[in-house]
């Protein structure tokens, strides 16, 4: 009876400790897929900074503010943060979560980072099965890919039909099977290969070299930027899109048009030449045409109410 | 021979009194809208006078009708393959709002809702495009009755061709006159506004020669308004699309005289189906002198009692019922078995099918020899009688008068026949034959002989006479409009699958009614 008893008392005590740890955990584990577009625990730089004990170097309230709103920290002149700003170029999109969602995803990245896991906290089961099922799932687990692998090919290996099928799907002349947007109603690159395309968003041409295969498959496969996560919310780009995108963007990276883009003075003068042309010929066209009315003699004699 | 049916008018200009009732039973059933305000579909000109759009009879201001082109050809003088090009965007002879009139209005709510004041109120006159007030410059017949003054009559493009004297001559206070001159769209068998559309949206209706505006297919390029030469297509400014007369056809359709002619107080109006040879539309429009377009647009219409045209008309399919209604067309009596109508200005080459009987001044009349005070303040051109009458218009030097006519034969000529004035002379000889000879018959103060010298000076017998009488002055309803059925009900099978209808006449549902409760 005794032992029943402390049995309870354990359960009773440990439980809510444990299902409250759990809990946080878990939610941070759901909530970090967003974080995980940018950065990693533990595997090196991706677009962001790797995150892997993140509470020892940051304080949490900063972490907060940071997470809220990197931006108006940045313009604060916060130091940390303009020094983040500008080594990795790219401000970190606002994310709309509360303080205590926040702590879940700090929970569990601590719980992730290399050397502190926790001990599993699930409730304990029979010790070999667990271990038939982790060998098991060990021997079915797929060889560990090396990084910037998408869709299962190195962007290495892309060929002049996946840099094809990119440029098609840039500049809209394939569709994305899930019917996003193509990238050139808001983004331009230098190319020759597509025409030039919208000034919305940001110019593409070297975003291959600032954030990598890796950078730039994990951020198509889950845009984080408020207009791009709108568009692409309900049509997510598959992987083989996201592999020919990237192979057009390494592409374009690596052998920018020379020509084209800046146009400058002769757009200018040309457009004003041709505006000059245009007008001369439509009042060429007007001189012709007949002057005021045939009524004219009786009207200017006719006298005027005011 | 391709024989086709026209539906056709002739309009007696002795009989209209210039009262605009035909304008306003028009404007109330057609253009009484938003942007179409300005038109008139149909109008009434004072003659000599300047019209509606002013002065719309000089081509040199408006370029309209067709021209002689090189190698005998017809073109359009205002546009053209190349012309029409350059000018597709921007069509310069266009007549501006100010050329018809700003159409008005007057604020009459003024009149009985104004506070008690020390002034009486006013009704201001607004302008029914912008709705501001406006001073009025200019209506729509603003030379009414006006002859003679030099801001209308004298600026007639029709006196191109009168020496200053005769000019003159015509409006002197004690001689001047003038007649009224209505006019419609006149359904020409060679529409310049259907050659200048860039659309396609006009077209000449196949049964009845009706030249309609498709208003689903106009563009507004607005070349129909500079090529009609009658300036009778009009652009609504609200829809932006151009229309014109429809010659009233949902009334032609079914059995009523169009609004205009049936209102006609005078009864001047006549309408009726005419057969024609389309094989020589072409022919006659390119004629090298102007003055053989009369008599050569007369020859296209067919004899509808012919053996050959009947027979040729049935090959293409008009029904029996148009060839009888055009065998009892008042048109075909006045036009061709009598000669009697004139097309108005046929030197445009649009073959118009309104013709006019000219009116035959000065009217007849007689003053007493017993009066003879008044015999010194009659016009040089009234002879003295001897047989106790002053004014003589009639039997004394017969054609006379004719030559001398108050309006020079000329100008009636630049009106009607292209600048012939034989061919003016000869219509008015039959007019004034047939008024000598019914003076003969109902008063009897001519005597039978010149009455028959009279006739055959003419080329014209007594029952002609008589039948040209009976139809001007007697007319009834059935005699001057002959509408040919329209037969409705097989057209429609041009368009669609009558089968598909059957079946389906009876009641009709806005909602299927369920079986049920």
């Amino acid at each position: 009876m005794k032992t029943l008893g402390s049995i309870l008392f354990l359960f009773l005590i440990g439980m809510p400790t444990a299902i409250l740890l759990g809990q946080d955990v878990r939610e941070g584990e759901a909530l970090f897929k967003t974080c995980a577009t940018c950065h990693s625990i533990g595997a090196g730089k991706l677009i962001g900074p790797d995150l892997a004990n993140i509470d020892q170097r940051r304080t949490e309230p900063w972490l907060i503010k940071f997470i809220h709103s990197s931006q108006s920290m940045v313009k604060g002149g916060d130091k940390d943060a303009v020094a983040i700003f500008n080594e990795y170029k790219i401000p970190m999109p606002d994310q709309n979560l509360s303080d205590q969602q926040i702590r879940s995803i700090l929970a569990y990245i601590v719980s992730k980072s290399p050397g502190r896991e926790v001990p599993n906290s699930e409730p304990e089961v029979v010790a070999d099965k667990k271990d038939a099922v982790d060998s098991l799932s060990d021997t079915l687990k797929p060889e560990p890919l090396p990084p910037g692998t998408i869709a299962g090919r190195t962007i290495e290996d892309a060929t002049k039909f996946d840099f094809i099928t990119g440029g098609g799907l840039f500049s809209g002349r394939l569709r994305f099977d899930n019917g996003g947007p193509s990238c050139i109603s808001c983004h331009t690159v230098r190319t020759d290969e597509v025409i030039s395309g919208g000034a919305l968003a940001k110019d593409l041409t070297d975003s291959y070299g600032r954030l990598s295969a890796a950078g730039l498959a994990a951020f198509l496969g889950s845009p984080q930027f408020p207009a791009m996560a709108t568009a692409y919310q309900d049509h997510p780009l598959t992987e083989e899109e996201i592999y020919g995108l990237v192979a057009f963007l390494k592409e374009v990276n690596d052998n920018p048009s020379q020509s084209g883009g800046n146009y400058g003075v002769e757009l200018l003068l040309g457009g004003g030449i041709g505006a000059v042309l245009l007008l001369g010929m439509y009042a060429g066209l007007w001189f012709r045409r007949r002057k005021g009315t045939v009524h004219q003699e009786i009207f200017s004699r006719q006298m005027k109410s005011e | 021979m391709d024989i086709r049916a026209q539906i056709s008018m002739v309009f007696h200009l002795d009989k209209c009194i210039g009262c605009h009732t035909c304008s306003v039973a028009c404007k109330n059933i057609w253009t009484d809208r938003k942007g179409a305000e300005y038109m008139w579909w149909n109008n009434v000109e004072t003659k000599p006078g300047t019209g509606y759009p002013t002065r719309w009879e000089d081509q040199d201001i408006y370029k309209g009708g067709w021209k002689k082109e090189r190698e005998g050809e017809l073109g359009l003088r205002g546009s053209g393959k190349l012309r029409g090009l350059l000018n597709i965007f921007h069509n310069p002879h266009l007549p501006v709002i100010d050329d018809y009139y700003e159409p008005f209005t007057y604020k009459y709510l003024d009149l009985i809702e104004s506070p008690e004041g020390d002034d009486q109120p006013t009704a201001r006159p607004v302008s029914l495009i912008t709705g501001e007030p406006i001073d009025i410059k200019m209506g729509p017949n603003w030379d009414d009755d006006l002859s003679g003054t030099p801001d209308y009559a004298r600026k007639d493009p029709n006196l191109h061709d009168l020496s200053p004297a005769e000019q003159e001559a015509m409006f002197q206070l004690e001689r001047m006159a003038m007649f009224y001159l209505p006019r419609i769209c006149n359904h020409c068998l060679n529409p310049a506004c259907v050659a200048a559309c860039p659309s396609g949206a006009i077209y000449k209706r196949g049964e009845d020669g009706v030249v309609l505006i498709n208003q689903q297919v106009c563009r507004a390029w607005r070349m129909c308004v500079t090529a009609c030469p009658y300036k009778k297509t009009y652009y609504n400014w609200s829809t932006g699309k151009s229309e014109k007369c429809i010659l009233c056809y949902p009334r032609l359709e079914s059995g009523h005289a169009p609004a205009c002619m049936h209102s006609c107080v005078g009864r001047i109006r006549y309408l009726g189906v005419v057969l024609y040879d389309a094989d020589e539309i072409r022919l006659v429009a390119e004629t090298e002198d102007e003055k053989d377009l009369v008599a050569r647009q007369r020859s296209m219409i067919m004899d509808p009692f012919a053996p050959g045209v009947i027979e040729a008309a049935k090959k293409n399919g008009i029904p029996d019922s148009t060839i009888q209604a055009a065998q009892r067309s008042p048109v075909y009596k006045f036009v061709r078995e009598w000669g009697l109508a004139l097309p108005l200005h046929p030197e445009f080459r649009t073959l118009p099918m309104l013709f006019y009987v000219p009116p035959l001044l000065p009217v007849m009349a007689s003053l007493g020899a017993s009066d003879s005070s008044q015999a010194a303040k009659v016009n040089p051109m009234a002879k003295v009688w001897d047989e106790g009458r002053l004014y003589n218009s009639t039997t004394e030097e017969l054609w006379g008068t004719i030559d001398q006519a108050r309006f020079p034969l000329k100008y009636m000529a630049n009106l009607f026949t292209g600048g012939d004035e034989e061919g003016i002379k000869v219509v008015l000889k039959k007019l004034m034959a047939v008024r000598i000879w019914r003076r003969h018959v109902t008063v009897g103060d001519v005597s039978a002989e010149r009455a028959q010298e009279a006739l055959s000076g003419a080329g014209i017998d007594s029952e002609m006479a008589d039948a040209i009488y009976n139809l001007t002055t007697l007319a009834k309803f059935d005699d001057r409009f002959v509408i040919p059925p329209s037969h409705r009900e097989q057209a429609i099978e041009m368009v669609e699958f009558v089968g598909d209808a059957k079946g389906s006449t009876g009641f009709g549902f806005k909602e299927q009614p369920m079986r049920g409760l």
